[in-house]
């Protein structure tokens, strides 16, 4: 039986990297020195003790969704989300030739990666890790470059058409400081939806990813992405 | 297998592939001038005429940069802060700096002040030269993609942008009526040996697509048989490389205006094409 790489859950007990990456090689110039520190330290969660840090994300059991798309509806709700344009869906896949055919679902969300392309890319700064350490978007910094978009390997980003800006998922945060779980997995009427701080080792998410096989979407990346499916799925 | 999925938009999008286009001639331009500024004494109308074209299409680029974004007049965002991860933000100061560099180069040239020109031009050699290669990183960066994750892309890029300057200052220069005292304004050799580094590297970059994996052969697949593939082949390839070549190496002698504007124009048209091929097809947006 094939074993399950681990790296991935791994990945959260360390804080999420620094951005800094193969560009290193392009730091020439005192023009970048001083910038660096300055503009580094701005956006980042930096500064918490590291057992304060949260990781959140979500786990996701295949097993039990059946594509009724409802949290797809909760999350359009939540945020009023314009037409043509989701922060949160279900995709679907289908496989083999009537009548052995078969569908699978995937939810898909941002998944708030630890060594994020969309945070790495942004000019301004307004794509960056909050204080919760979750990838977020500082809309007024947003000029609409649309390179986090381009950058983004899960095609979670989108323009709002309303407000011009760049978009996405945000893990629903204002609920979540709340202590209220996301809009999709409070709705999710087959539970299949887990959310929850992967830094804390006694929470749902933490057990589920110890005890079972799960997966992440394109690991080779090497983006750290935090949702993880449980249960098979065609990529 | 059939999927139902949202309807991706594609973030880059014509403003992206002109600002490619431009900002390739820009810095083969720049670069291009001081080459020939350094060189022989018959290539100083080229040098004289490359370094004006490179802040009016500096300009032009400028402007469709600003277009792209969603929200144009918040531009000036991308220069109160540096980003060292992002490439934009690299570009962003790069591009200004050399703009600044650009402007009394040119009109150092223009005045016939050429000796100044080359020393300014020095100073801006850096700055260009790596304004010629950062859309090819810019797009290496995101490693997701199947086409754009090639090493090749930045120096296909930089040869890609100075073929256009060299095509440009040609096409300039016959249109100005100035009359060539050597075939192509001394830069036949100069011109063929770069068309056939972007053929060889076209050709690299297939090889890699073929052995990269799925995701990879699928695109190098779309690029030969897919809906764009007759576009691709026609006009980047044996419009905008093979024909010029041919024209350049049979034409040895030949200083006649209307085979600088044919050569020149059919490399302008395969450049152009090169930057909406790897853009749009890139994007998966066939």
């Amino acid at each position: 039986m094939e074993k399950q790489e681990r790296t991935d859950v791994g990945a959260c007990n360390a804080e999420h990297e620094r951005p800094q990456g193969r560009r290193a090689v392009l730091k020439v110039g005192a023009l970048g020195a001083l910038a660096t520190y300055a503009s580094v330290g701005e956006g980042s969660a930096g500064g918490k003790s590291t057992d304060k840090r949260k990781c959140y994300g979500m786990v996701i059991d295949l097993r039990r969704c059946i594509g009724c798309h409802a949290c797809t509806v909760a999350c359009k709700s939540e945020f009023d989300v314009p037409l043509g344009v989701w922060r949160s869906w279900v995709r679907i896949k289908e496989a083999g030739v009537y009548p052995h055919t078969r569908r699978s679902f995937i939810p898909k969300l941002c998944n708030n990666c630890r060594n994020s392309p969309c945070i790495k890319v942004c000019p301004t700064g307004a794509s960056h890790y909050d204080e919760n350490d979750v990838s977020s978007i500082d809309k007024t910094k947003c000029i609409g470059c649309k390179l986090c978009k381009a950058a983004c390997p899960y095609k979670q980003r989108f323009i709002n058409p309303d407000e011009d800006t760049a978009d996405k998922c945000s893990l629903c945060m204002h609920r979540v400081t709340k202590g209220l779980v996301p809009s999709c997995v409070n709705t999710c009427l087959g539970r299949a939806r887990i959310f929850g701080d992967f830094n804390d080792p006694d929470s749902e998410v933490s057990e589920l990813v110890r005890n079972n096989k799960v997966r992440v979407l394109k690991p080779h990346l090497g983006t750290k992405p935090q949702v993880y499916y449980l249960g098979d799925f065609d990529e | 297998m059939p999927t139902y999925d949202i309807f991706h938009v594609p973030a880059l999008d014509w403003t992206t592939v002109l600002y490619f286009f431009l900002s390739g001639l820009t810095s083969g331009c720049f670069l291009l001038s001081l080459w020939a500024g350094y060189g022989r004494e018959e290539l100083k109308p080229v040098a004289k005429t490359a370094a004006v074209i490179t802040p009016i299409s500096l300009v032009i680029g400028l402007l469709m940069l600003i277009l792209h974004l969603e929200r144009p007049f918040q531009f000036w965002r991308i220069l109160v802060t540096f980003k060292p991860t992002s490439t934009t933000s690299w570009g962003a100061w790069m591009l200004n700096i050399f703009f600044i560099i650009s402007i009394p180069y040119a009109f150092l040239w223009l005045i016939n002040k050429g000796n100044k020109a080359k020393l300014l031009g020095l100073l801006g050699l850096p700055f260009a030269l790596f304004i010629g290669l950062y859309t090819g990183l810019l797009l290496m960066q995101m490693s997701g993609n199947a086409l754009w994750d090639s090493a090749l892309l930045p120096w296909m890029f930089l040869v890609g942008g100075l073929l256009a300057a060299m095509a440009t200052t040609i096409l300039v220069l016959t249109a100005s009526g100035q009359e060539a005292k050597e075939p192509f304004y001394g830069l036949r050799q100069y011109f063929c040996a770069l068309i056939v580094i972007e053929l060889l590297m076209i050709f690299s970059e297939f090889v890699g697509l073929f052995t990269g994996g799925a995701a990879a052969t699928e695109i190098g697949i779309t690029l030969l048989r897919g809906d764009l593939s007759f576009w691709f082949l026609s006009l980047e390839v044996v419009a905008g490389l093979l024909i010029p070549l041919g024209i350049l190496v049979v034409a040895k002698t030949s200083k006649k205006a209307g085979l600088h504007v044919a050569v020149s124009a059919l490399t302008l048209i395969g450049i152009l094409t090169m930057r909406f091929i790897v853009v749009i097809v890139g994007q998966g947006q066939i």
